[in-house]
């Protein structure tokens, strides 16, 4: 297996999909020509990691082509879970649909070792699968099954584990466990303390060979850190190409322990503007004032979905220019 | 008992609504600005036809007072951002522990008025299609100002009190446009982190409220317990309603804080959960009225949404609005 270099490059889940793939998903499932669909899926997986590895990425993301969104796709696969039919506000002019939780699962909770297969056959380069986290899976959705969001979270993370042990035996080697709405109750320990019990289960029995990543975005990461660290992930992917001030000021009070990494996420997820090379330069050696180089890897902020295919590509051509320019200078 | 929607609204059914596709259209056809979002004439008039239809989509569920129904091409904060000078906003945020983002500001100077806040002339839209009064609802300083990318001279108590300036000179204009409520939007403060800022809230309220004799200004408090903030709140001169939740955790605490109150500001209390799906029964409903009425004399009472109905599908929405609206009216009419 390929070792990684100083710095490694990660992308972090969703990419840009083609228009008329993104369009024919909004479909009911029932309504969806699942062999077009499947075609078109594969075809944009590929083309994604033929990207990333002609940029230079170190650790690849399928760019999750197949998924309608981070919640419904598990939920919906694992037939546990209804689309709402009126998507919901989310930012801007974008919505996003629904899942309302109404039962067990009924479908086994192995939906992404086919496309872990996939992307695998399609790369030379380590391939990371992103899975959505338990916490996350219930704070984003209705639910109107479980009795409690305690109940949920920890009903979900046995779906989870499911996904993840069956991805290891398949031999994945990088896992990332999103939990974005980790940072969103913060001021709840007893909510913090079950989104760690949760992936604390998940993780539970994993082989020393692979690497836990958990991703956060959009949120106060102060008031969750140190607290986070709890989580049992190797590499925190946090977006942080605008690192609030308050983060760096935690952040020297309470240094990263030497045994995690951080993803430090370099370039802006919603803004289609193209970062430079320098100015991507500039947030890594400021990242490099607070992380040891061996602890630290390079990544975009969030999943580059909501910008447009080129701007993707150009961010993501930049960050590996840049990570280059500071390599040169470590070595 | 009078029944009101507590701020903005879901528009898209089965993934479709004119607004947002005139969005994607705007896109298509020029560079997205913020700028030319703001001037294009387009835009606008769809927006002016959806406010139209929210306007009689809240009266046919059987609100008494509504919303204006007005929908920004990005989001409140941003919008309100374009009527201040010089004023950048940042990245999206999430807001409270939504899945909803809104850009925050970035106040590295004093604030100052650039153009007239797109609220007001909402509000005179919404209140030339109808003959309900209409309440126009703000997020208000203290939400903008915790949530903003702070620096400089934008992080003062001047630059805190300029902000204040900006709300009250809206509240004015929107007095003076013949509105009789409205609301402020300032959840966060009952945040744990943010409690201790309570007295800029209050002071915040005061001076819009001295600013805007004829309106009543609502305080919306959702998504936490007013606990011993009640009393300080129910102290702060002018004030013209407190909006407090009553749903999911926040329900028994804040019924029991009830115990507390005084004095005559109307209490907009939030009974149908914004953020859960399920549409509760109207005998669901009844219970709550009764909790509440016995602490509050059913005369300052307003029935309500625990917080914008934005957070929820739009059938779900209109669903709770409509099941609300005739639990409270029977309430109003036979009592517990």
């Amino acid at each position: 297996m390929r070792e990684l270099p100083i710095l490694p490059i990660s992308s972090i889940g969703s990419l840009p999909k083609p228009p008329a793939l993104f369009q024919a998903e909004m479909a009911p499932l029932e309504q969806q020509d699942r062999a077009w669909m499947r075609r078109s899926q594969e075809a944009a997986v590929a083309d994604w990691l033929g990207i990333q590895e002609s940029l230079g990425i170190d650790v690849l993301v399928d760019g999750e082509q197949y998924r309608r969104s981070m919640t419904t796709y598990f939920l919906e696969g694992w037939g546990c879970a209804d689309i709402d039919p009126d998507p919901v506000w989310v930012l801007d002019n974008m919505y996003g649909q629904r899942a309302v939780i109404k039962r067990e699962a009924t479908a086994p909770r192995a939906l992404l070792v086919d496309w872990y297969r996939f992307a695998a056959s399609h790369a030379t380069r380590e391939i990371k699968v992103t899975v959505t986290g338990p916490y996350t899976l219930r704070d984003w959705v209705f639910d109107l099954h479980y009795a409690d969001r305690r109940a949920a979270v920890l009903g979900l993370a046995a779906y989870v584990r499911e996904e993840v042990h069956g991805l290891v035996a398949a031999g994945v080697r990088h896992l990332q466990i999103d939990e974005p709405a980790f940072v969103t109750r913060y001021d709840q320990p007893a909510e913090l303390d079950v989104a760690v019990e949760a992936m604390q289960r998940i993780c539970a029995d994993l082989p020393p060979h692979v690497t836990v990543s958990t991703h956060m975005c959009y949120g106060a990461f102060h008031e969750v850190y140190p607290k986070m660290l709890e989580l049992p992930a190797q590499v925190f992917c946090l977006e942080l190409a605008h690192v609030a001030p308050e983060m760096l000021d935690i952040l020297r009070r309470h240094p990263f322990p030497a045994d995690r990494a951080m993803g430090y996420g370099v370039v802006d997820a919603q803004d289609p503007r193209v970062e430079s090379v320098e100015e991507i330069e500039g947030r890594i050696r400021l990242a490099l004032e607070y992380f040891a180089p061996e602890q630290l890897w390079i990544n975009p902020d969030c999943g580059l979905q909501a910008v447009p295919r080129e701007s993707a590509v150009a961010k993501l051509e930049n960050l590996v220019a840049a990570t280059h320019r500071v390599r040169q200078t470590l070595a | 008992m009078l029944v009101t929607t507590t701020g903005r609204l879901p528009i898209v059914s089965d993934g479709r609504h004119p607004l947002r596709a005139a969005v994607e259209e705007w896109r298509a056809r020029v560079t997205p600005t913020p700028d030319s979002a703001w001037r294009d004439e387009a835009l606008r008039a769809v927006q002016a036809e959806t406010q139209a239809e929210l306007l009689a989509a809240q009266a046919d569920a059987g609100a008494d007072i509504l919303d204006s129904g007005y929908v920004p091409v990005y989001d409140e904060w941003f919008q309100m951002a374009r009527a201040v000078a010089g004023l950048d906003v940042a990245a999206p945020l999430r807001y409270l522990d939504t899945n909803t983002y809104y850009h925050h500001w970035v106040l590295d100077k004093m604030p100052a008025r650039a153009a007239e806040s797109p609220t007001v002339s909402a509000y005179r839209h919404a209140a030339a299609l109808t003959a309900a009064p209409v309440k126009p609802a703000l997020f208000g300083p203290y939400t903008i100002w915790a949530y903003a990318d702070r620096q400089g001279g934008g992080d003062t108590p001047a630059a805190f009190s300029a902000l204040v300036d900006l709300w009250a000179e809206d509240a004015a204009a929107l007095a003076a446009a013949g509105a009789r409520y409205i609301q402020i939007e300032e959840s966060v403060v009952l945040r744990p982190k943010h409690r201790p800022d309570f007295p800029l809230v209050a002071q915040a309220v005061e001076r819009i409220a001295r600013a805007a004799p004829e309106a009543k200004i609502i305080l919306h408090l959702a998504c936490g317990e007013v606990g011993d903030l009640l009393e300080p709140l129910l102290a702060i001169p002018g004030l013209g309603g407190l909006g407090l939740d009553f749903t999911d955790a926040y329900r028994a605490p804040n019924l029991a804080a009830l115990a507390g109150w005084r004095g005559d500001a109307i209490l907009q209390a939030g009974i149908a959960d914004s953020r859960h799906i399920r549409v509760e029964t109207e005998s669901e409903l009844h219970e709550t009225l009764a909790a509440v009425a016995a602490a509050v004399p059913v005369e300052q009472c307003w029935a309500a949404p625990s917080t914008a109905l934005l957070y929820l599908p739009r059938h779900a929405a209109f669903d709770k609005l409509a099941t609300l609206a005739r639990a409270a009216h029977r309430f109003g009419k036979e009592g517990a």
